[in-house]
């Protein structure tokens, strides 16, 4: 963790914040921050707010308090496709992709923000809306072979096995241009090989884009062997936060994975031992 | 091995299409059908078939499908008062061009005197629909589904029943006539004998079906562009995926008034020319039962295909405005040949005009219980999907390497 302070090294700054939804506080206060070309994961126990805290950085959900910067500008009040616009893409927990529509565009819709091109442009197919979509194919395509998914260009997403829908997801957001990427679970339901594939995409594609990665996961595997800094979400509040190793270690999170111990005298003496 | 993936795509062929004997075939048929079409007039006169006057408000239906389905198809935008946008097309014409419109009394003599020309008017008719559209899109881009469907309905019955009301401007139920006529080469659209390179020429409305055929192909080849174009995809996205859509950048409000309003719009020019040809419109015409037939042959046909929706309104209008005549008649000649009176009653009792509808829901349930898609679907799914592969053919960092390798990979499986 050699990151420096410097504000322009902060790509993602979170503080305070919280989401409401009636009674229940999903998310409370959380203060957060991504640096740039940083991996950073999230994770905490089901229902520990992660992938509300997701929702609000990418605007899906309003927060019911405290504030998102991306770049130093607040993304308060924009709608998501504003923020994919300002540079975050995302994907879904579930995986939602166009399913109908064929892997390239798929794609293509996520460069949808990059590019230009009004209706009156494609009706009278001007040169520069030409240039535009060849060049957009062309790099769909690039990416489709980043994912190692280009053989499938003209399928329809939806008959993609699973593991393959989450590369594609992954290829369409990427398409936007993102400077920060949110993965909600990006190796959900895989198997070991498929995840061991993941891990190493999602490292390549920090390294080659120069993204920041934010992803949400369950596999500590994934967490540990990706991760430069871990953050832990327990009951919306956040219990720790520090490099993979840290956080394996803090009682806290021991305490919400597996349940307190029930303390006895010669714990105690073992707990003291220890410090 | 840094090789920056945006800048170096490597140009592969991703149009390679191998030449098959499948296309070669469907550019014949291709060929062929555009061959008749194109001929159809001069073929209905030789043969005597006299369809014609079925032929061109059977195009102008279809016309009317292909906008709905950009609405339906492409957008996933439930639209069940298409015919309003229809109407405000027509009357929209009918203002600038009918002698009994209030303008009529104003424009003749002032600058504006060539608002009252057919094209002109056809030119205003599209814009605003298009506007109409774009006012109707605006208070419903909230709602989603049923909800959306609800308030189209609404519109659909509001329209008409402002054409009825406003009498001063519209006439009222007496509708509006006559309407200008379009005026091509020295010929007045439906008015002989027509007078072209000084010859004179008895067209009768010949001229209305290649307004109506022009008119229709405009609009198939402007919505193919749409549909492979920015705004296609993104109503594809919308249709398939509202969140999803937006994660991806794209404005969904936007989005959907564009639909609505370039869906109207298309309506707009048919409604034009569907006043122009009959000489006369009125609010009856408009009404919600045009909306649902139109919707029938979009979703009959396939909803998202435009050859589907075209095959699905040729189906449904054919047989309304043809069949159902001809084989009423065919029927009745069989009953009379049988010599046997009884036979011959029962035959003649027997009136498919009458019963239209009847028929047409019966193949409505039949069809859509066969084929739920329409009869030709958007896109044939392959029917082995691709889980019959090895999940990943590709050893684990092998997959990466090849990711980034940037040339020759044609891996073949």
């Amino acid at each position: 963790m050699t990151a420096s302070n410097a504000p322009s090294d902060v790509v993602l700054d979170v503080s305070g914040l919280t989401k409401r939804f009636g009674g229940l506080v999903a998310v409370d206060s959380v203060d957060f921050q991504v640096r740039r070309r940083q991996i950073v994961s999230l994770i905490g126990p089901n229902g520990a707010g992660k992938t509300t805290f997701f929702n609000m950085v990418a605007g899906q959900y309003e927060p019911s308090g405290g504030r998102v910067i991306f770049n130093g500008k607040s993304l308060h009040g924009l709608r998501p496709h504003q923020i994919t616009a300002r540079g975050i893409g995302r994907t879904f927990q579930n995986i939602r992709l166009f399913t109908n529509e064929t892997l390239l565009e798929n794609v293509l819709v996520g460069m949808h923000s990059r590019l230009k091109s009004g209706p009156i442009a494609s009706l009278l197919r001007l040169p520069s809306q030409r240039r535009e979509e060849d060049e957009a194919r062309e790099k769909g395509m690039a990416l489709l072979h980043l994912v190692n998914l280009d053989r499938f260009a003209n399928e329809a997403a939806g008959n993609l096995p699973y593991g393959m829908q989450r590369r594609l997801e992954m290829a369409r957001a990427l398409a936007s241009e993102p400077q920060l990427l949110l993965l909600d679970e990006p190796t959900a339901g895989m198997n070991p090989q498929e995840t061991v594939n993941m891990i190493s995409l999602i490292r390549r594609v920090r390294d080659e884009f120069g993204v920041a990665v934010l992803l949400i996961e369950h596999d500590m595997q994934v967490v540990m062997g990706l991760s430069e800094r871990v953050t832990v979400l327990n009951y919306g509040q956040k219990i720790a936060e520090g490099t993979p190793l840290d956080v394996q270690r803090n009682d806290n999170v021991i305490e919400a994975y597996l349940g307190r111990r029930h303390k006895r005298p010669e714990d105690e003496v073992a707990d003291g031992g220890t410090h | 091995m840094q090789t920056d993936i945006r800048m170096t795509p490597g140009r592969r062929s991703y149009v390679e299409e191998p030449a098959d004997p499948q296309q070669t075939r469907n550019r014949i048929l291709q060929a062929t059908a555009m061959a008749i079409v194109l001929a159809y007039p001069f073929l209905d006169l030789f043969f005597g078939w006299q369809a014609l006057l079925a032929f061109i408000p059977m195009m102008l239906m279809i016309t009317l499908a292909l906008g709905l389905n950009i609405v339906v198809g492409y957008a996933g935008l439930l639209d069940l008062g298409y015919a309003a946008f229809y109407a405000i097309g027509a009357y929209a014409a009918a203002f600038f061009t009918s002698p009994n419109s209030p303008l009529a009394s104003v424009l003749p003599g002032s600058p504006f005197a060539w608002m009252q020309d057919f094209w002109v008017a056809m030119i205003m008719a599209v814009l605003v629909a298009g506007c109409a559209g774009a006012l109707l899109g605006a208070p419903t881009l909230r709602l989603r589904g049923d909800y959306l469907a609800l308030v189209t309905l609404g519109f659909g019955e509001i329209v008409p029943r402002l054409v009825k009301n406003l009498e001063p401007w519209t006439k009222g139920v007496k509708g509006m006539n006559p309407i200008g006529r379009p005026y091509l080469f020295g010929c007045q659209f439906g008015v002989d004998p027509c007078e072209i390179l000084g010859m004179k020429l008895k067209l009768g409305m010949i001229p209305y079906y290649y307004l109506t055929l022009v008119v229709g192909a405009i609009s198939i080849f402007a919505i193919i562009r749409l549909r492979n174009s920015r705004l296609g995809r993104a109503w594809a996205a919308i249709r398939d995926d509202e969140i999803a859509a937006q994660g991806m950048g794209i404005n969904p409000v936007t989005t959907k008034l564009w639909a609505f309003s370039l869906g109207a719009s298309f309506s707009g020019a048919t409604g034009a020319i569907f006043g122009a040809y009959l000489q006369t419109i009125s609010p009856d015409q408009f009404e919600y039962s045009t909306s649902v037939i139109v919707l029938c042959m979009v979703i009959l046909g396939g909803t998202g295909n435009i050859w589907g929706v075209m095959l699905g309104g040729l189906l449904i209008q054919s047989f309304d405005r043809i069949f159902a005549e001809r084989l009423t008649g065919w029927i009745h000649k069989a009953g009379a040949l049988t010599g046997d009176p009884t036979i011959t009653a029962a035959f003649n009792s027997f009136d498919l005009l009458k019963s239209r509808l009847l028929v047409f829901g019966l193949c409505l349930v039949l069809i859509m219980n066969l084929r739920p898609q329409g009869i030709l679907p958007n896109r044939k799914r392959r029917e082995t999907a691709l889980t019959d592969l090895p999940e990943d053919d590709v050893a684990p960092d092998e997959a990466v390497m090849i990711a980034g390798a940037g040339a020759s990979t044609e891996k073949s499986r």
